[in-house]
Protein backbone atom coordinates (compact mmCIF):
# COMPACT_ATOMS: atom_id res chain seq x y z
CA UNK A 1 0.00 0.00 0.00
CA UNK A 2 1.61 2.93 -1.32
CA UNK A 3 1.44 6.13 1.03
CA UNK A 4 -0.27 9.60 0.24
CA UNK A 5 1.87 11.40 -2.03
CA UNK A 6 1.14 14.75 0.49
CA UNK A 7 1.50 12.55 4.05
CA UNK A 8 5.27 13.67 5.03
CA UNK A 9 5.77 16.06 8.05
CA UNK A 10 5.75 19.53 7.45
CA UNK A 11 2.82 19.24 5.00
CA UNK A 12 1.95 22.87 3.87
CA UNK A 13 -1.23 24.33 4.28
CA UNK A 14 -3.09 25.12 1.43
CA UNK A 15 -1.74 28.30 -0.08
CA UNK A 16 -4.41 30.42 0.75
CA UNK A 17 -4.30 29.78 4.59
CA UNK A 18 -0.29 30.27 4.50
CA UNK A 19 -1.07 34.09 2.52
CA UNK A 20 -3.66 34.96 5.27
CA UNK A 21 -1.22 33.98 8.24
CA UNK A 22 2.00 35.66 7.42
CA UNK A 23 -1.05 38.67 5.93
CA UNK A 24 -2.60 38.57 9.60
CA UNK A 25 0.91 38.42 11.52
CA UNK A 26 1.57 41.59 9.58
CA UNK A 27 -1.11 43.32 10.54
CA UNK A 28 -1.17 42.44 14.23
CA UNK A 29 2.95 42.85 15.02
CA UNK A 30 2.65 46.13 12.87
CA UNK A 31 -0.27 47.60 14.59
CA UNK A 32 1.17 46.68 17.99
CA UNK A 33 4.80 47.82 17.47
CA UNK A 34 3.03 51.43 16.43
CA UNK A 35 1.33 51.51 19.01
CA UNK A 36 4.41 50.26 22.06
CA UNK A 37 6.73 51.51 20.08
CA UNK A 38 8.74 54.99 21.11
CA UNK A 39 9.37 55.18 17.80
CA UNK A 40 5.94 55.01 16.50
CA UNK A 41 4.16 57.26 13.84
CA UNK A 42 1.13 58.68 13.13
CA UNK A 43 -1.25 56.29 11.57
CA UNK A 44 -2.25 59.11 8.99
CA UNK A 45 0.21 62.28 7.95
CA UNK A 46 -0.20 65.65 5.88
CA UNK A 47 2.60 64.38 3.92
CA UNK A 48 1.27 67.35 1.33
CA UNK A 49 3.10 69.72 3.87
CA UNK A 50 5.88 67.76 4.78
CA UNK A 51 8.71 70.03 3.46
CA UNK A 52 6.92 72.71 5.14
CA UNK A 53 6.69 71.16 8.33
CA UNK A 54 9.64 69.53 8.16
CA UNK A 55 11.44 72.83 7.75
CA UNK A 56 9.56 74.62 10.26
CA UNK A 57 10.97 71.99 12.75
CA UNK A 58 14.21 72.80 11.53
CA UNK A 59 13.82 76.36 12.28
CA UNK A 60 14.59 77.03 8.35
CA UNK A 61 12.72 80.22 7.20
CA UNK A 62 10.14 79.85 4.10
CA UNK A 63 9.46 82.14 1.09
CA UNK A 64 6.49 82.16 -1.13
CA UNK A 65 6.17 82.62 -4.31
CA UNK A 66 6.41 86.33 -4.47
CA UNK A 67 8.68 86.82 -1.69
CA UNK A 68 11.01 84.80 -3.95
CA UNK A 69 10.38 86.56 -6.73
CA UNK A 70 11.26 89.62 -4.95
CA UNK A 71 14.72 88.36 -3.66
CA UNK A 72 15.53 87.32 -7.38
CA UNK A 73 14.41 90.83 -8.92
CA UNK A 74 16.48 92.48 -6.35
CA UNK A 75 19.33 90.18 -6.40
CA UNK A 76 19.72 90.01 -2.71
CA UNK A 77 20.21 86.14 -2.80
CA UNK A 78 22.41 84.05 -4.22
CA UNK A 79 19.80 81.54 -5.95
CA UNK A 80 20.64 77.80 -5.74
CA UNK A 81 18.93 75.12 -7.42
CA UNK A 82 18.82 71.76 -6.15
CA UNK A 83 17.60 69.96 -8.95
CA UNK A 84 19.20 66.94 -11.38
CA UNK A 85 21.21 69.38 -13.76
CA UNK A 86 18.91 68.30 -16.88
CA UNK A 87 16.01 70.16 -14.80
CA UNK A 88 17.39 72.72 -14.36
CA UNK A 89 18.83 73.27 -17.69
CA UNK A 90 15.19 73.02 -19.24
CA UNK A 91 14.92 75.99 -17.44
CA UNK A 92 15.51 77.89 -14.05
CA UNK A 93 14.61 80.51 -11.83
CA UNK A 94 16.49 83.97 -12.94
CA UNK A 95 19.96 84.21 -12.34
CA UNK A 96 19.95 80.24 -10.56
CA UNK A 97 22.64 78.90 -9.58
CA UNK A 98 22.82 74.47 -10.47
CA UNK A 99 24.23 72.51 -6.91
CA UNK A 100 21.78 69.19 -7.91
CA UNK A 101 21.47 67.99 -3.91
CA UNK A 102 23.16 64.33 -5.57
CA UNK A 103 26.28 66.20 -6.32
CA UNK A 104 25.91 69.32 -3.72
CA UNK A 105 29.55 69.32 -3.11
CA UNK A 106 31.04 69.84 -6.90
CA UNK A 107 27.74 72.36 -7.43
CA UNK A 108 29.08 74.28 -3.99
CA UNK A 109 32.58 74.65 -5.71
CA UNK A 110 31.33 76.38 -8.46
CA UNK A 111 29.89 79.13 -6.72
CA UNK A 112 32.56 79.13 -3.87
CA UNK A 113 33.18 82.55 -5.03
CA UNK A 114 29.62 83.87 -3.71
CA UNK A 115 30.21 82.38 -0.51
CA UNK A 116 30.39 84.09 2.65
CA UNK A 117 28.87 82.29 6.04
CA UNK A 118 26.38 85.25 6.23
CA UNK A 119 25.36 85.38 2.14
CA UNK A 120 21.94 85.34 1.68
CA UNK A 121 20.93 82.45 -0.24
CA UNK A 122 17.63 81.10 -1.53
CA UNK A 123 17.62 77.36 -2.42
CA UNK A 124 14.31 75.51 -4.31
CA UNK A 125 13.68 72.26 -5.91
CA UNK A 126 10.71 71.24 -8.49
CA UNK A 127 8.06 71.52 -5.76
CA UNK A 128 5.71 70.29 -3.00
CA UNK A 129 6.82 67.13 -3.09
CA UNK A 130 10.97 67.54 -3.64
CA UNK A 131 12.48 67.79 -0.71
CA UNK A 132 16.07 67.91 -2.09
CA UNK A 133 16.17 71.73 -1.56
CA UNK A 134 15.62 71.12 1.96
CA UNK A 135 17.93 68.88 2.31
CA UNK A 136 20.66 71.01 0.35
CA UNK A 137 19.27 73.50 2.90
CA UNK A 138 20.23 71.71 6.12
CA UNK A 139 23.32 70.59 4.12
CA UNK A 140 24.41 74.82 4.05
CA UNK A 141 23.37 74.96 7.81
CA UNK A 142 25.86 72.59 8.65
CA UNK A 143 28.73 73.99 7.14
CA UNK A 144 28.08 77.08 8.69
CA UNK A 145 25.65 79.12 6.49
CA UNK A 146 23.26 81.16 8.63
CA UNK A 147 21.26 82.94 6.11
CA UNK A 148 19.04 80.78 4.64
CA UNK A 149 15.68 80.74 3.05
CA UNK A 150 13.73 77.84 1.63
CA UNK A 151 11.45 78.27 -1.51
CA UNK A 152 9.17 75.54 -1.14
CA UNK A 153 6.86 75.95 -3.55
CA UNK A 154 9.73 75.87 -6.49
CA UNK A 155 9.99 75.61 -9.51
CA UNK A 156 6.38 74.70 -10.02
CA UNK A 157 5.03 77.63 -7.99
CA UNK A 158 7.14 79.90 -9.42
CA UNK A 159 5.78 79.31 -13.54
CA UNK A 160 2.50 78.79 -11.85
CA UNK A 161 2.69 82.54 -10.59
CA UNK A 162 3.85 83.27 -13.82
CA UNK A 163 7.18 84.90 -13.29
CA UNK A 164 9.90 84.66 -16.05
CA UNK A 165 11.94 81.64 -16.44
CA UNK A 166 15.61 81.79 -17.95
CA UNK A 167 16.93 79.01 -20.47
CA UNK A 168 15.08 76.39 -21.48
CA UNK A 169 13.76 75.34 -25.41
CA UNK B 1 17.38 15.88 -4.10
CA UNK B 2 19.00 18.19 -6.28
CA UNK B 3 16.11 20.39 -6.87
CA UNK B 4 15.06 20.10 -3.16
CA UNK B 5 18.59 22.20 -2.42
CA UNK B 6 18.36 24.08 -4.87
CA UNK B 7 14.91 25.63 -3.84
CA UNK B 8 15.77 25.29 -0.36
CA UNK B 9 18.94 27.61 -0.98
CA UNK B 10 17.21 30.16 -2.86
CA UNK B 11 14.16 30.27 0.18
CA UNK B 12 17.66 31.03 2.67
CA UNK B 13 19.14 33.24 0.91
CA UNK B 14 15.47 35.36 0.28
CA UNK B 15 14.82 35.11 4.01
CA UNK B 16 18.24 36.53 4.63
CA UNK B 17 17.58 39.60 2.23
CA UNK B 18 14.05 40.26 3.47
CA UNK B 19 15.47 40.21 7.07
CA UNK B 20 17.91 42.54 6.10
CA UNK B 21 15.80 44.62 4.51
CA UNK B 22 12.81 44.58 6.31
CA UNK B 23 14.65 45.21 9.83
CA UNK B 24 16.50 48.78 9.59
CA UNK B 25 12.86 49.70 8.61
CA UNK B 26 11.08 48.81 11.66
CA UNK B 27 13.89 49.94 13.88
CA UNK B 28 13.12 53.78 11.60
CA UNK B 29 9.70 54.02 10.98
CA UNK B 30 9.62 57.91 10.08
CA UNK B 31 12.75 57.11 7.59
CA UNK B 32 11.02 54.57 5.79
CA UNK B 33 8.06 56.76 5.72
CA UNK B 34 10.15 59.43 3.96
CA UNK B 35 11.58 57.25 1.85
CA UNK B 36 8.30 55.86 0.67
CA UNK B 37 7.00 59.60 0.06
CA UNK B 38 9.94 60.12 -2.38
CA UNK B 39 8.99 58.11 -4.56
CA UNK B 40 5.26 59.91 -5.15
CA UNK B 41 3.95 56.82 -6.33
CA UNK B 42 1.32 56.40 -3.54
CA UNK B 43 -1.67 58.48 -2.21
CA UNK B 44 -0.78 60.51 0.74
CA UNK B 45 -2.88 58.73 3.11
CA UNK B 46 -0.79 55.38 2.36
CA UNK B 47 2.18 56.71 2.73
CA UNK B 48 2.27 55.94 6.83
CA UNK B 49 0.80 52.92 6.66
CA UNK B 50 2.54 51.52 4.27
CA UNK B 51 5.41 52.63 6.08
CA UNK B 52 3.94 50.62 9.36
CA UNK B 53 2.95 47.50 8.00
CA UNK B 54 5.47 46.50 4.78
CA UNK B 55 8.73 45.80 6.76
CA UNK B 56 6.46 43.50 8.97
CA UNK B 57 5.25 41.64 5.82
CA UNK B 58 9.13 41.50 5.07
CA UNK B 59 10.18 40.25 7.82
CA UNK B 60 7.09 37.96 8.92
CA UNK B 61 7.29 36.34 5.18
CA UNK B 62 11.59 35.85 5.64
CA UNK B 63 10.32 33.79 8.76
CA UNK B 64 7.22 32.09 7.10
CA UNK B 65 9.34 30.69 3.96
CA UNK B 66 11.72 28.71 6.27
CA UNK B 67 8.93 26.83 7.18
CA UNK B 68 7.46 24.31 5.25
CA UNK B 69 3.84 24.53 6.17
CA UNK B 70 3.87 28.09 4.53
CA UNK B 71 6.74 28.59 2.27
CA UNK B 72 5.16 28.49 -1.02
CA UNK B 73 2.79 31.05 0.13
CA UNK B 74 5.30 33.38 1.74
CA UNK B 75 7.46 32.95 -1.38
CA UNK B 76 4.32 34.23 -3.73
CA UNK B 77 4.29 37.11 -1.12
CA UNK B 78 7.86 38.02 -2.30
CA UNK B 79 7.71 37.44 -5.31
CA UNK B 80 5.04 39.99 -5.44
CA UNK B 81 6.73 42.26 -3.32
CA UNK B 82 9.95 42.66 -5.61
CA UNK B 83 7.53 42.68 -8.29
CA UNK B 84 6.28 45.81 -7.42
CA UNK B 85 9.53 47.12 -6.15
CA UNK B 86 11.15 46.62 -9.18
CA UNK B 87 8.21 48.44 -11.47
CA UNK B 88 8.29 51.13 -8.51
CA UNK B 89 12.62 51.77 -9.11
CA UNK B 90 11.79 51.74 -12.74
CA UNK B 91 8.98 54.00 -13.29
CA UNK B 92 10.99 56.63 -10.87
CA UNK B 93 14.20 56.25 -13.43
CA UNK B 94 12.28 56.65 -16.31
CA UNK B 95 10.07 60.02 -14.92
CA UNK B 96 13.63 61.16 -13.57
CA UNK B 97 13.09 61.19 -10.61
CA UNK B 98 16.73 61.04 -8.45
CA UNK B 99 15.78 59.46 -4.36
CA UNK B 100 17.25 57.20 -2.60
CA UNK B 101 16.55 53.75 -2.57
CA UNK B 102 14.88 52.74 0.67
CA UNK B 103 15.88 49.41 0.13
CA UNK B 104 18.10 48.43 2.71
CA UNK B 105 18.60 51.75 4.36
CA UNK B 106 16.37 54.64 5.26
CA UNK B 107 19.44 56.98 5.55
CA UNK B 108 18.69 60.36 3.71
CA UNK B 109 22.55 60.05 2.13
CA UNK B 110 22.02 56.22 1.19
CA UNK B 111 22.52 54.63 -1.85
CA UNK B 112 20.17 56.59 -4.73
CA UNK B 113 18.44 54.35 -7.50
CA UNK B 114 19.86 53.46 -10.39
CA UNK B 115 19.60 50.70 -12.99
CA UNK B 116 21.68 48.75 -11.09
CA UNK B 117 19.08 48.15 -8.03
CA UNK B 118 16.63 47.36 -11.08
CA UNK B 119 18.92 44.23 -12.45
CA UNK B 120 19.61 43.92 -8.50
CA UNK B 121 15.82 42.97 -7.82
CA UNK B 122 14.78 41.13 -11.31
CA UNK B 123 18.16 38.42 -10.24
CA UNK B 124 16.30 38.68 -6.31
CA UNK B 125 12.71 37.96 -8.43
CA UNK B 126 14.57 35.36 -9.82
CA UNK B 127 15.74 33.72 -6.67
CA UNK B 128 11.94 34.06 -5.04
CA UNK B 129 10.76 32.25 -7.93
CA UNK B 130 12.71 29.53 -7.65
CA UNK B 131 11.78 29.59 -3.90
CA UNK B 132 8.42 29.62 -4.72
CA UNK B 133 8.36 26.12 -6.53
CA UNK B 134 7.57 22.49 -5.02
CA UNK B 135 10.31 20.70 -3.91
CA UNK B 136 8.48 17.06 -3.94
CA UNK B 137 6.27 17.55 -7.01
CA UNK B 138 3.79 15.22 -6.40
CA UNK B 139 4.24 12.08 -9.14
CA UNK B 140 1.28 11.14 -11.84
CA UNK B 141 -0.38 7.76 -11.42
Amino acid sequence: MTEPANSTPGRPLPLVAQIAIVVALTLACGTAANLLSPRRIAWFEDWSRYIETRALAERIPLATAEQAHRFVSAGSHLVLDARPLPDFEDGRLPGAHSVPYDDREAGLAQVQMFLTPAQPILTYCSGASCDESLLLTLHLRDLGFTNLVLFAGGFDAWRAAGFPVEGGP
Amino acid sequence: MRRRGLIWACRIAIAGIFLAAGIPKILDPHGFAVAVYRYQMLPPFAVNLVAIYLPWLEVLAAFAILWPKTARGSAGILVLLLAVFTVAIAANLVRGIDISCGCFSVAEGSARIGWEEVVRDLAFLALAIIAALDPAPRRRG
